[in-house]
């Protein structure tokens, strides 16, 4: 089941490049279980995160994934013309979850379930935790 | 290749900002770790081990692929355009009827992703990363795989750096498969060593003395 528009699916379920992606996705679907939060404040915030990520290109990258998704539709078959609408299509993928990460940080912050910059410190962390561990060695958060 | 030993590459940006919220919301008691890996299980099939699947059915059909595959694991499958993001190598050990392989890692849960998907939750669990090294023949137990006692069980640990995929034993009775016939046999857990390819056509491979 396609829980979202234009999320990346296979055989009608979804499906993730990597694992980050599914981490991201199953912490979305864990806070709304709990009730944190609705699924229409969960897709408004995803929408706006894909506009954002849209936006910047403007309305011609708009206009170009609409005729896109129309050639794609009229089934239009050949050479290049498919190759370059595979890879905008692998960009789409791509973005998608990036966006997902956007929007879970942004929700995340407007319900107050982390500050901004306890956020970006606890990147940060994560960062210097990897640089200081011996190779080789579990990973793991120093808690000052 | 030369390493340095002192520190561990940190991962994507992306990665470590998915760390750091994960992190923090289970701190808070936001989130639970027991949802988070249901959740996960339910979806692990979906990323499918679609990709170590061909490479398993390729090399029992294709002998010069498979001496390629077991001399250098890493170029062999980027030829077929399967290559991991963070330039992590690849090792493929094949199981025979005296060596059969087991993958763990120890560590945390570094797996061959690009080839078999989401790693199961178990293969993440502590149980397993210890046991699959103190004592591999009761976790195989567990999994159903009973194995003669003459055979050498190879347990591999999994670094952020180098990943392992069995290549598991082809069943008797497949002669002349096609390799998309073989490909209907592979399943995840033998590609981790944790299970042997089976057909039911014809029994199974366990040897008989």
């Amino acid at each position: 089941m396609s829980l979202f528009p234009d999320q990346p699916t296979e055989n009608g379920e979804p499906v993730f490049k990597e694992p980050w992606e599914a981490q991201a996705f199953s912490l979305v679907i864990a806070l709304h279980e709990s009730g944190v939060f609705s699924w229409d404040e969960w897709s408004d915030a995803l929408a706006q995160a894909i506009r954002r990520d849209l936006h910047p290109g403007g309305v011609e990258e708009v206009v170009q994934r609409v005729s896109e998704a129309v050639a794609e539709d009229a089934g239009e078959d050949e050479g290049e013309k498919t190759s370059e609408r595979m890879e905008a299509k692998e960009d789409r993928r791509d973005s998608y979850y990036q966006n997902w990460l956007a929007a879970l940080e942004q929700l995340a912050i407007a319900k107050g379930l982390s500050g901004a910059g306890e956020l970006a410190q606890r990147v940060q962390a994560w960062r210097e935790a990897y640089l200081a561990t011996p190779h080789g060695q579990p990973v793991e958060l120093v808690r000052g | 290749m030369s390493h340095d030993h002192d520190h561990t590459d940190p991962p994507s940006d992306l990665e470590l900002r998915v760390k750091a919220l994960e992190s923090l919301l289970l701190e808070k008691g936001l989130v639970k770790q027991d949802a988070l890996n249901a959740i996960i299980e339910t979806y692990e099939h979906q990323v499918g081990p679609k990709n170590g699947v061909h490479v398993v059915a390729k090399a029992w059909s294709d002998l010069s692929f498979k001496q390629a595959l077991l001399a250098d694991g890493t170029a062999t499958v980027a030829d077929l355009g399967y290559v991991g993001r963070q330039g992590e190598h690849l090792t493929v050990v094949e199981n025979t009827s005296d060596i059969h392989n087991l993958v763990v890692c120890t560590l945390c849960s570094c797996y061959p992703w690009t080839l078999l998907g989401l790693p199961p939750v178990w293969y993440k669990s502590a149980p397993y990363r210890a046991r699959a090294v103190s004592e591999p023949r009761a976790v195989l137990s567990e999994f159903g795989t009973v194995l003669p006692e003459h055979t050498d069980i190879r347990v591999w640990d999994s670094t952020s750096e180098m990943r392992y995929l069995v290549l598991p034993e082809r069943p008797f009775g497949t002669e002349g498969w096609s390799e998309s016939q073989l490909q209907a046999l592979v399943t995840r857990n033998s590609m981790i060593g944790v299970e042997l390819v089976r057909h039911s056509g014809g029994g199974s491979n366990e040897r008989r003395p």
